[in-house]
């Protein structure tokens, strides 16, 4: 309830020559700072959790194809990299229609990812197959952790992302990979789903 | 004592006239995005949106996405300036309350 009964029916006369105290205008602001945090709050879920579905996507394929097939890793993660990367443009264009310059920072935040992940591969070295695996992952559950300061569900989004896949880390062995498909791809589908429709 | 606009006054109309605003200008917002940010139902919101549309301070657009019907809405020029006022016009009652709670004279110890 934003305001006092009192105020709900101005608009069809009643009350209509009662003034507003200071609690009543002090609580429509109130109420209208909460709104204006929840609409950003769902504008921001929305347009993010069909990049979560289409990255969960990515890293369950991708892991999954490493896991399965004797594939050259560069070029498995490679090409998979660049059909996700058009098909996750096409879907912020799609989604930002009146937002200019949209396509170039979302590809400048997944520059930044992937120069961190080149970055930490060059300066840790040498690191095995499934420390640089971990890299991105890990990185991207720390960003959801920092923006999840802001907006609480990426918290949670975070955590479900970092743990299973240091747990996958430190505990699957020779399954490291199918498990990383799970671990990684499974929480960020579900995310997405959640942020859609939960 | 200024008084509110009656019209966005009500808890629900204020909810979408809060929500709308947070959208640049000339963007459409879904009926059903909107239903979940305000929270109530379809029906109510509905209701509310006809007053609101009948006042010029929102517009409704019927169309399709595919097969699915598909309703949106956005915030008129004539919507946000009206609220713009009305949020001044709270700032404003508010204002002279603050001011008297600054002359208060502090309790003795």
């Amino acid at each position: 309830m934003i305001l006092p009964v009192i105020w709900q029916d101005t608009s069809q006369g009643k009350n209509a020559s009662m003034s507003p105290t200071a609690y009543e205008a002090e609580r429509a602001l109130r109420d209208i700072a909460t709104i204006n945090r929840r609409a950003a709050g769902f504008q921001d879920y929305q347009a993010e959790s069909l990049q979560l579905m289409l990255w969960g996507l990515f890293y369950m394929i991708g892991f999954a194809g490493v896991a399965a097939f004797e594939l050259p890793v560069l070029l498995w993660w490679g090409g998979l990299l660049v059909v996700t990367v058009l098909f996750g443009s096409r879907l912020v264009s799609r989604g930002h229609p009146d937002s200019p310059g949209i396509i170039g920072r979302y590809l400048l935040v997944l520059a930044i990812i992937l120069g961190f992940v080149v970055l930490m591969t060059i300066t840790l070295q040498p690191l095995t197959d499934q420390q640089v695996s971990l890299l991105a992952p890990v990185f991207v559950s720390v960003l959801y952790l920092l923006r999840g300061t802001q907006l609480p569900r990426y918290l949670l989004i975070g955590i479900s992302l970092l743990l299973p896949c240091l747990v996958s880390y430190w505990m699957a062995g020779e399954h490291f990979w199918w498990a990383m498909s799970l671990a990684c791809g499974a929480p960020m589908l579900g995310a997405g789903l959640w942020l859609r429709f939960g | 004592m200024q008084t509110p606009d009656e019209t966005i006054h009500q808890p629900i109309r204020l909810k979408i006239m809060a929500a709308l605003n947070t959208l640049p200008s000339g963007q459409w917002l879904e009926f059903v995005a909107l239903k979940r940010i305000v929270d109530t139902t379809d029906g109510n919101l509905g209701a509310h949106l006809g007053t609101l549309e009948s006042k010029a301070y929102i517009r409704i657009k019927k169309d399709f996405l595919g097969k699915r019907p598909r309703t949106r809405v956005t915030l008129s020029s004539r919507g946000r300036e009206a609220f713009a006022v009305y949020v001044a016009t709270l700032h404003a009652i508010l204002s002279p309350a603050v001011a008297e709670d600054d002359e208060q004279p502090e309790a003795p110890d």
